[in-house]
């Protein structure tokens, strides 16, 4: 019922709050003020003057309100021009192009950006946690104000500033330059564009919307990191050269030998068949290469969205620094289910993976081991592989251990706050910090960056 | 939003000046000219922001715990004009720092402790308009009358407001729009003032009863049964300047003119007294030569009260009070008042300045006519000259009367007055006052009930007159020989029978002194001192400030960079060509990358044709080209041509 009640008027807040940033210019919030101030100091009219900066802020804002209600109609079109991609907490410009298709000027008017509503619903607020609640007061923790502030910020992305455009000649076209610094990753979803004429004093505006949606995909925040020395061999892979259709060792040619059923019949060679009249087949080198895995532990709490955020990071600073040209990198998490996705030698580029981790979200209600049956299914194909993980625990173990008996070389990076009590867990358990890198929240270039 | 060069000082002038400490002001002034003058900044962290942030906080505490001691009814007010020099640290530390804003978080001490768990930037806000609107309210709550206050309130509105004027409307349209603006605010402050007073009046009637003596209404204790009851309780202290030993001094509290029914009743409104020179000085009536002094204090039990003064009151002096007001027969009345009100009264002896008399001031009731026709026919007052007949009518209660605090109701007979005219023969003031006021009416001399105190007994303790409340008195105010005057037929035996009835204690007397001296610490020394002495109190705090900011041993000082060399380059660079290309992209015709300066002009020129520039500007683009990329170049006085038509053309555009 509480909850319930707050949900509302956050929302309620946020919907007037929106509107008064949109209709109000800031001068017009400050006359308000002066009348807010000026009523309650003024309130003993006979005793002092207050009330008459009172009248004349109400004479402006009164005059201001009728000098704005012609509506604000001219045909006008956007054209957003953005970048592919940007990453987070990176400044990043883009343009944005007006025409005034109308045959009359406009002059003073100021560009707002929307974005698709970021309010969460009911059933996130309660579910989710923003990631210093567990260090909030009673109160805090009550209202939930926090963690709805927090939500709204992380669907929103970014915050974008009101720009003062130029004068729009009749029939003209304008390209502004504009920027803004995306906070979190995921997919930017702009919605339209707010064109908004304050009236002659200044106080309030009249808007004119353009629909024009649009999505922008923030890339996860990437650290200088070193590739760790995996000491990987080259394997197997049944795919063969389907899987390397750019670059690698195909069309290796080793021998001939006699038609089985079965074989393909473009391999066979003609030309022996053309002497001996027996049916030969060509047979070429199978095709090996290395294949590594990136596993990322996206079992976390809300609490520890930070550390679940760096992790992230971590993973994508790998993808993009792994010569996926050379090897095939796999990709494995879970999400509603275990996950996979490959890319190199031709499968996919690693921007599609990192578009893919910028929307990982982390999963509460299951644990590490779901990751277990894929990754033994899939051990053998891997050269060698790197963990992310969260925390250490039995799960984390058994998927080290699943590396270590496989024999294929792994790198396990543990992201904690706690680096001294997570290494004495970790030497308890295996004994040996070896291929196994501990790092600190903050540290992570300065502890990832040279292995 | 930054607030203009000398905004910010001016207003603080002004505040200075309606606050009547001009010198204060112009020192905070300069301080922020100064700051907007040198290029010398300070690099202050979010931390130091604090520490101005707390200084201020303690001024502020400093400046609510002083004003709550010494008048806390005023307390608000005093608190507001103050705000001013209460945030100046911050607003200097602002002007004074690199940034020039400050950091949101620094108002909030959960916010500045939370820095750790937040998840969203802080804000930086310039403070200096918020500043100016402090100073615009404090200097109006120092100013009840403010005939300049408007005009000055319009000013710096209109300047702010021009700074963020829309180019969308010419200028005389914005100017027209303001000047109806302030005609209407003009007109709209006026309508609230009336409104206000109206209103004002309407509620002082209801709520009369609120104040210690209701001027509109008062009830006699005539007709009723029992005892007067009253007590030693001491409510008020007088010091005369000319008292002469044993006099008895009649302290006005409020006149009646209607008599019914055993109530007294007054029909005359209200109006507001502003205060004068400084805001504890009342003129109350036009001024006067030759007056006398008094000085009164009283203890309220609300903080408004009816005062009790001397007849001829000219004016109020040394009265802290938040508002006062009198009626036209002289009854005055004060609110917001401290515990403790002094006043100095500037008083005339024999000098009225009541409403002249009127036809309710001949009234007598239907039920009390036929007793008071009896009686004045028994006087035989016909054909004798206002003189003789007061002293028949006293003579009359002298001889015929006794004083009684018995009340013994109506008896047999109609009403009151003639149960005390025909059976008991005894009363207290009330009835002789009501007696004389109506059997004076009778004969056609105007008379008025009034009621207050008898000062008559001097403490040799607190070496001034002591008015108990058992000194409460009424009497006739008669109008004789074009002035109205006191006239007391009460037997003087009264005052006598009053003390011997209504004992007073020692030990009450000692604690009421004990407090009486400890309100006048209160609010006339430290007031005293305060006002002499406060500003000190800011020493000690500046001090602390500086040494913690001493300590942090970080803010550094950074010259603002001046115009470089290639800055000025860029400057001359800007009075070429380019200054026109910017000039027309802000008004919409911007060049895009793939253009030449040939083909912008072609794109555009249409919209430049009721301009006529076009010619000029292809003639100005050959120079420019000539200028950039001939070998010969332009010679020095084709240049100054050049740069002549560039600022001619610029200033067309523009």
């Amino acid at each position: 019922m509480l909850e319930r009640f707050l949900y509302n008027a956050y929302k309620w807040f946020y919907d007037v709050r929106r509107w008064r940033k949109r209709h109000f210019t800031p001068v017009g919030v400050m006359v308000i003020t002066a009348i807010f101030l000026s009523g309650i100091f003024g309130f003993s009219i006979l005793k002092t003057t207050v009330y008459q900066a009172f009248a004349f802020c109400m004479s402006v804002l009164t005059a201001s309100f009728f000098l704005s209600v012609l509506p604000l109609r001219f045909k006008v079109r956007v054209n957003r021009i953005l970048p592919e991609y940007v990453t987070t907490n990176d400044t990043v410009f883009y343009e944005i192009e007006i025409i005034n298709v109308s045959s009359e000027s406009q002059k003073g008017l100021i560009l707002y950006e929307d974005i698709t509503d970021p309010r969460p619903n009911f059933e996130t607020l309660l579910s989710k946690k923003e990631p210093f609640e567990h260090l909030r007061n009673f109160w805090d923790r009550k209202t939930m104000y926090y963690r709805w502030l927090w939500m709204v910020q992380k669907n929103q992305k970014t915050h974008f500033f009101p720009i003062e455009l130029p004068d729009l000649p009749a029939g003209e076209t304008i390209r502004i330059r504009s920027d803004f610094r995306p906070d979190y990753r995921g997919y930017l979803n702009f919605s339209s564009i707010t064109l908004a004429r304050p009236d002659v004093l200044g106080l309030f505006c009249r808007l004119l919307t353009i629909k024009k949606p649009q999505k922008l995909l923030v890339l996860p925040k990437r650290y200088q990191l070193e590739t760790p020395q995996l000491m990987s061999t080259r394997q197997y892979h049944p795919g063969g050269i389907s899987l390397a259709s750019s670059i690698g060792n195909s069309d290796e040619f080793m021998s001939l030998r006699q038609y089985r059923p079965g074989d393909p019949l473009r391999n066979i060679h003609w030309r022996t068949f053309a002497k001996t009249n027996e049916l030969v087949i060509k047979e070429f080198e199978d095709e090996y290469f290395v294949r590594h895995a990136l596993i990322l532990d996206t079992f976390s709490s809300s609490d520890n969205e930070i550390i679940f955020e760096e992790a992230v990071s971590i993973a994508s600073s790998y993808i993009s620094a792994m010569q996926t040209h050379e090897s095939i990198l796999d990709l494995m998490f879970v999400g509603n289910q275990v996950y996979t996705f490959s890319s190199g030698r031709g499968l996919a580029h690693s921007e599609k993976m990192l578009e893919i981790i910028a929307c990982v979200e982390p999963i509460e209600n299951k644990t590490i081991i779901d990751l277990v049956p894929a990754l033994e299914a899939n051990i053998e194909k891997f050269s060698g592989s790197i963990c992310v993980f969260l925390d250490w625990c039995d799960g984390h173990k058994k998927i080290y251990q699943i590396f270590k008996q496989a024999q294929v070389p792994v790198f396990v990076i543990v992201m904690t706050n706690e680096k001294i009590k997570i290494e004495e867990k970790i030497l308890k358990d295996i004994n040996s910090l070896s291929h196994i890198k501990v790092v600190q929240i903050g540290q992570i270039q300065k502890e990832l960056g040279r292995i | 939003m930054k607030s203009p060069r000398f905004y910010l000082g001016l207003v603080v002038l002004f505040w200075g000046w309606q606050v009547q400490i001009l010198w204060i002001a112009v020192l905070l002034a300069v301080s922020f000219e100064i700051a907007r003058s040198i290029k010398t900044k300070f690099e202050f962290e979010p931390s130091d922001f604090n520490k101005f942030v707390d200084t201020s906080t303690v001024l502020l505490a400093g400046a609510v715990v002083i004003a709550l001691t010494i008048e806390a009814q005023t307390a608000f007010q005093t608190i507001l004009k103050w705000l001013p020099l209460v945030f100046f640290p911050i607003v200097c530390a602002q002007e004074f720092s690199s940034k020039g804003k400050i950091d949101t978080n620094s108002f909030f001490l959960i916010a500045r402790k939370s820095v750790k768990i937040r998840f969203y930037e802080a804000k930086q806000i310039d403070v200096s308009y918020i500043y100016s609107l402090v100073c615009i309210l404090s200097a109006g709550m120092a100013n009840p009358t403010g005939s300049f206050y408007y005009s000055f309130v319009v000013f710096f509105f209109v300047w702010a407001l021009w700074q963020v004027r829309t180019k969308r409307v010419p200028l005389y349209i914005w100017a027209l729009c303001m000047i109806l603006v302030a005609a209407s605010g003009y007109a709209g402050h006026k309508g609230i003032y009336k409104t206000s007073q109206a209103v004002n009046r309407l509620i002082m009637e209801y709520y009369a009863d609120y104040y210690n003596t209701n001027p509109f209404k008062t009830a006699t204790g005539l007709g009723e049964i029992g005892e007067l009851k009253l007590s030693g309780k001491i409510l008020l202290r007088v010091r005369f300047e000319d008292y002469i030993p044993g006099q008895a001094y009649l302290l006005h509290n409020a006149s009646y003119n209607q008599y019914n029914n055993s109530y007294w009743f007054a029909r005359s409104g209200f109006t507001s007294i502003t205060p004068q020179k400084s805001s504890t000085y009342w003129q109350i009536n036009p001024d006067q030569k030759n007056t006398k002094k008094m000085i009164i204090y009283s203890r309220p039990k609300q903080n408004k009260a009816v005062l009790s003064l001397p007849a001829g009151v000219v004016s109020l002096s040394q009265m802290s009070a938040g508002g006062c007001e009198k009626n036209l027969l002289q009854s005055v009345r004060v609110e917001g008042v401290p515990s403790l009100i002094k006043s100095v009264v500037s008083y005339v002896d024999n000098q009225s300045y009541d409403e002249a008399p009127k036809e309710k001031d001949y009234f007598i009731p239907k039920d009390e006519l036929p007793a008071i026709v009896k009686i004045t026919k028994e006087l035989a007052l016909k054909n004798k000259s206002e003189k003789e007949i007061l002293d028949i009518v006293k003579q009359y209660f002298l001889s015929q009367y006794t004083y009684s605090l018995d009340l013994k109701g109506k008896g047999i007979f109609k009403t009151p007055l003639e149960n005390f005219f025909y059976k008991t023969k005894s009363g207290h003031c009330e009835f002789f006052a009501t007696a004389t006021a109506l059997i004076l009416r009778q004969i056609k001399i105007p008379a008025r009930y009034a009621t207050g105190f008898i000062a008559h007994e001097y403490s040799h303790l607190e070496n001034q007159l002591i008015v108990r409340r058992r000194d409460a008195h009424a009497w006739v105010k008669v109008y004789i020989n074009g002035q109205w005057e006191s006239f007391d037929t009460t037997p003087p035996s009264f005052l006598q029978m009053d003390s011997l009835e209504i004992k007073s204690s020692l030990l009450m007397d000692l604690s009421s002194f004990f407090g009486f001296k400890l309100s006048q610490l209160r609010h006339e020394t430290g007031a005293d001192l305060m006002n002499r002495f406060g500003l000190w109190l800011l020493l000690p705090l500046i001090l602390i400030l500086f040494f913690r900011l001493r300590k942090s041993n970080k803010i550094k000082k950074v010259k603002l960079q001046t115009q470089s060399l290639e800055e000025k380059n860029s400057v001359s660079h800007k009075v070429s060509f380019h200054l026109i290309e910017e000039i027309l992209t802000q008004k919409g015709f911007p060049k895009y990358p793939y253009e030449t300066y040939f083909l912008w002009l072609e794109r555009i020129g249409h919209h430049l044709q009721t301009l006529d520039i076009m010619a000029p500007l292809q003639n100005l683009l050959m120079c420019h080209n000539r200028y950039r990329f001939s070998k010969s170049g332009l010679t020095k006085e084709e240049m100054i041509k050049f740069y002549a038509d560039i600022k001619l053309i610029s200033k067309q555009l523009s």
